[in-house]
């Protein structure tokens, strides 16, 4: 598995980085990358929301068959602000479904996961639609792990039409979005018949 | 989405209601001029003061039910997302999305207090006495603020998420939250103190309100039930059959006999949705009322009545429900 070191290496080599002192600006680089690496920042706060769900199920595939809306698969791991992953760290996820309408009633969409001895987690999904009193498509999640102090997030998408295709500009379009950093980038891949959406979405928690 | 809007009531004018015994049908009381529609609206408790937050900037005050506009503060850039009411109208606070909180003098229209946190309110309630006033940043923990010295009285535990719902006893001596961990818990308002906690609900409880003589606490939110406990324990006595939205905001009548609970259409909370008023001690359905327009705020008078109001472009529209 090539480290994000390898990446920036072979992008060098493949003249992808615009180097003005090509070895001087090429440590530079790495050195920023190595100490994020080493040092990720914790992931930001946002809001909980009205509707958090106490008891979802351990599920990772919350796109039943046939169900209508954009296919979307989420990952990432979980991180200490020193760079170390946390195995069995518990992830509670909960979104509204493709309309944007939350299930209250029972657990559609909502899920409590926990990362793998290599820190990652990962489910499947369908992009959320748009809740009619709120401004972005967002994701709900909140992470624990012991020793490490809760994270209450949001999740949101850099292709959401409320950005405008520039979420550095128009983040602040939605008031309850207080950070760029969890706007993420969405990979979509497939044919135009069976477009599939990907999102990778790291979250570092602060040690206690 | 935003759960400032939680702590708007919603509304009941018009549309159907559904009565048990006589008919008692809501009737305007008041219509409060305003050059821009209001987004929230508190009333004293005696009755006789309404306040709302105005889209043209201002925080408006009005004596009800003559109508006759007392004082309009000018916000400027400052954007209000929930106000409370003292019960004898004096005092009026606000809290701005940037975590700015403000008491204002009713009458006057100046500042007496001003409190910078980290974050903009969830909840926001006056002792009964008005002396002090409890704080719900979004995420963080509930600060009890004492009027006359400025100063932060106590802070509660945090619990993951904060808290969405604050109601202090009748007497002032204890403090209800509803947290976003979905724990209902009381404490000494005085000291801090945990007193009680209930882990019934697995969503979010929204709304809670003392009952007249403070021994038991009526609490609902997103489990879509309104449920009675005891105030001295946290266990639950009762609780009302499921309804169809959740519940938003609750509040007993000074009699103690009616409990007044307004719901959240889920799906889209800002649509109008209904206003229950229950026999408090049978939890039976007395009324039940859906707006044809969001209600913005509402509660018991002191004498007895239940004020909702609606807003459009030209006034604040207060309703008499019970």
């Amino acid at each position: 598995m090539m480290t994000r070191r390898d990446v920036l290496l072979k992008c060098a080599a493949l003249g992808s980085l615009k180097l003005v002192a090509p070895a001087r600006g090429l440590m530079q680089a790495l050195s920023a990358f190595e100490a994020q690496e080493r040092n990720p920042a914790a992931t930001q706060w946002n809001e909980i929301g009205p509707f958090y769900k106490r008891l979802a199920p351990n599920v990772s595939h919350l796109r039943a068959p046939g169900d209508p809306g954009l296919p979307l698969a989420v990952h990432g791991r979980v991180l200490d602000t020193r760079g170390n992953t946390l195995p069995g760290a518990t992830i509670e996820i909960w979104q509204a479904d493709h309309r944007g309408l939350y299930d209250l009633d029972g657990y559609r969409y909502r899920a409590s996961l926990q990362s793998d001895s290599a820190g990652t987690y990962a489910f499947d999904s369908v992009m959320p639609g748009h809740y009619p009193a709120r401004v972005c498509q967002h994701i709900h999640y909140i992470v624990t792990a012991p020793g490490h102090a809760p994270l209450i997030t949001q999740l949101y998408f850099a292709t959401d039409p409320v950005f405008d295709g520039d979420p550095d500009r128009n983040y602040t379009r939605d008031p309850l979005v207080l950070s760029r950093e969890l706007i993420r980038p969405v990979l979509l891949s497939g044919d135009p018949n069976a477009i599939q959406a990907s999102v990778n979405f790291e979250v570092v928690l602060e040690r206690l | 989405m935003t759960r400032a809007r939680l702590s708007v009531c919603a509304a009941l004018v018009c549309g159907w209601c559904a009565t048990l015994g006589a008919q008692q049908l809501p009737t305007e009381v008041a219509a409060l001029s305003t050059p821009s529609p209001a987004t929230m609206v508190v009333f004293a408790r005696t009755g006789g003061v309404a306040a709302a937050i105005c889209d043209d900037g201002r925080l408006r005050v009005w004596s009800i039910p003559d109508g006759s506009l007392l004082r309009a503060i000018e916000l400027g850039s400052r954007k209000l997302d929930i106000i409370a009411i003292s019960s004898d109208g004096r005092s009026i606070a606000g809290g701005d999305h940037a975590g700015a909180y403000t008491v204002w003098d009713a009458s006057t229209g100046a500042p007496r207090m001003a409190v910078k946190m980290r974050f903009y309110p969830m909840a926001m309630v006056f002792s009964p006495d008005g002396a002090r006033l409890a704080i719900a940043p979004v995420g963080e923990p509930v600060q009890i603020y004492d009027l006359s010295s400025q100063r932060m009285l106590v802070e509660l535990q945090r619990p993951i998420g904060g808290s969405a719902a604050l109601a202090f006893s009748p007497d002032g001596s204890r403090l209800a939250a509803g947290d976003a961990d979905t724990a209902v818990r009381v404490y000494d308002a005085h000291t801090g103190r945990l007193l009680a906690t209930n882990s019934d609900f697995v969503l979010e409880p929204l709304a809670a309100a003392f009952t007249a003589d403070g021994k038991q606490l009526v609490t609902g939110g997103a489990d879509k039930i309104t449920a009675t406990l005891d105030a001295a324990t946290g266990k639950k006595i009762r609780q009302s059959s499921k309804l169809d939205d959740p519940v938003s905001a609750l509040d007993v009548s000074p009699d103690g006999r009616l409990v007044a609970a307004t719901l959240l259409h889920a799906d889209n909370m800002l649509m109008p949705a209904p206003v229950i008023i229950s026999d408090a001690a049978s939890g039976r359905s007395v009324m039940k009322w859906l707006p044809t327009t969001l209600a913005l705020g509402g509660g018991w008078t002191a004498d007895g009545r239940l004020l909702v109001a609606t807003s459009d472009d030209k006034a604040v529209h207060v309703w008499r429900v019970h």
